[in-house]
């Protein structure tokens, strides 16, 4: 009767100390998990060395919701990097790392995609399935003040990217950088041109209203002549690109009085003689 | 008798030499004419070159001047490889190969005005202008009506190295030998031939 009375308190004590210490090794799995293993993870491959070295881009983002440098070591030149790096992307060429985790199951490419090459502002590089807005997509509707917002901070987010892109001083890259950053412009000037009118002007009021957006519309027309000029200017070290053909196209349409008259080329020649 | 042993061997050894020599120079003549003469090239390279060609159509820059440095150090003779070649380094950005390659180009084959074109387009964008205005020039000596090389004399005239009478001349000759009916063209050229004559222009508005 004694020992039966005594059993439940004891088995009362024992079950307790066993939540206790479930908690407490819980509490020192998060623990370890955020002292050890999530450094460790977040720092993947690297060394101290390239942890602390400044990376580029590192300005791009004030709020990163996150921040990790990993590493592999691969015993080739930046040159036959680049094209793998550039094609990277959920529903590109894959990660090259676990498929089934972070590209839905389609095997990482293993082969240079020519089709993924040339990078340009505007792209899509999705680390996942998201609800990606192109900053493009944000037409200009009234109340103008708003809309012009929401579209020049899209505006700079991808200037900021090429602007690091044009950073990496790889041929092809800096003058696709160049181009796409005037396009932006022209696009911005474009987008002021179009944008909706508020249905109560008519006529003269009306006119006045197109005259103002046009002189909000012409710095960024200038501002990508003046940037097409750069990338056409690179001719002058021999350079003679796709990008700079492309400015150049653009050039003969926004300024033709001066760039229109270009010389016939070609693009090869079929004679072997 | 030894000495006459020996001018004897002497002799025949001098012929024996003196023959060597002539059949070494012979040879050494006929080497050179082959190298002169064009290189016929077989299926194979032309093949290749094929091959290169699509891979420029491809925009594949990297693959396709791996290719013709293949075919031009294997049949340096060919003019076609070393045309293309230059243009490939133009879009790599490698001027002084790009220079080197057309020139070879032309000596190779002294009768194609593309390869003249190239090389004055190349100089005129890289400033090289009076050199540019001379290998135009060149290819008018080789194609006199080619209407490419009309176009881009009218184009250097018109902007780069300006002298209305000549943009205006070679502007004209590319109409005349094309037919073409661009109105952008005829827009330039009724320009030009107004700029022409600004004295008369101005004795007319002045004589009423």
């Amino acid at each position: 009767m004694e020992g039966s009375r005594v059993s439940p308190f004891v088995k009362r004590v024992s079950l307790k100390r066993l939540l206790l210490s479930a908690l407490v090794a819980f509490l020192a799995l998060i623990g370890a998990y955020f002292l050890l293993i999530r450094p460790w993870h977040l720092t993947w491959g690297a060394t101290d060395e390239e942890v602390r070295r400044p990376m580029p881009g590192d300005g791009i983002h004030a709020n990163p919701s996150f921040n990790g440098t990993r590493a592999v070591s691969v015993e080739a030149g930046p040159e036959h990097i680049w094209p793998w790096l550039v094609q990277m992307g959920y529903r590109r060429a894959g990660f090259y790392s676990y498929d089934r985790l972070d590209n839905d199951g389609i095997p990482s490419a293993d082969q240079i995609i020519s089709e993924y090459q040339s990078l340009k502002v505007g792209d899509r590089v999705p680390m996942a399935e998201s609800a990606y807005a192109d900053y493009r997509a944000v037409a200009l509707t009234l109340p103008l003040k708003r809309s012009l917002a929401s579209r020049k901070q899209r505006m700079e987010a991808a200037l900021r990217q090429y602007e690091l892109a044009a950073g990496y001083q790889i041929a092809g890259v800096t003058t696709a950088a160049t181009y796409r950053t005037a396009d932006i412009y022209l696009q911005m000037g474009n987008a002021l041109l179009e944008s909706e009118r508020p249905a109560n002007l008519s006529g003269e009021a009306l006119a006045e209203y197109d005259l103002l957006l046009e002189e909000q519309a012409y710095p960024f027309e200038e501002q990508a002549i003046a940037l097409h000029e750069t990338n056409i200017g690179r001719m002058n070290n021999g350079l003679y690109d796709e990008w700079i053909e492309q400015s150049l196209a653009q050039l003969a349409e926004l300024v033709p009085a001066r760039y229109a008259k270009q010389e016939r080329s070609v693009a090869y020649v079929e004679t072997i003689h | 008798m030894w000495k006459q042993y020996i001018n004897r061997h002497c002799r025949s050894l001098l012929t024996v030499l003196v023959t060597l020599w002539l059949v070494a120079g012979c040879a050494a003549t006929q080497e050179s004419r082959l190298a002169a003469q064009p290189e016929t090239p077989t299926p194979a390279v032309e093949e290749s070159y094929r091959q290169a060609l699509d891979m420029m159509q491809a925009s594949q820059w990297p693959e396709a001047r791996q290719r013709l440095e293949d075919l031009t150090a294997a049949h340096p003779g060919l003019a076609g490889p070393w045309l293309n070649l230059g243009i490939v380094y133009t879009r790599l950005g490698e001027p002084e190969a790009a220079e080197a390659a057309f020139r070879r180009s032309i000596e190779n084959n002294p009768a194609n005005p593309v390869a003249y074109n190239q090389l004055g387009i190349f100089y005129r964008r890289t400033d090289r202008l009076e050199a540019a205005r001379e290998t135009y020039g060149a290819a008018l000596g080789v194609a006199p009506d080619d209407p490419d090389t009309h176009w881009n004399l009218g184009v250097l005239h018109d902007v780069y190295l300006p002298d209305t009478q000549l943009a205006l001349f070679h502007f004209e000759r590319y109409q005349q030998l094309t037919g073409s009916d661009d109105p952008q063209l005829a827009a330039w050229i009724n320009t030009l031939k107004a700029a022409r004559a600004p004295v008369d222009n101005v004795t007319a508005v002045v004589k009423p």
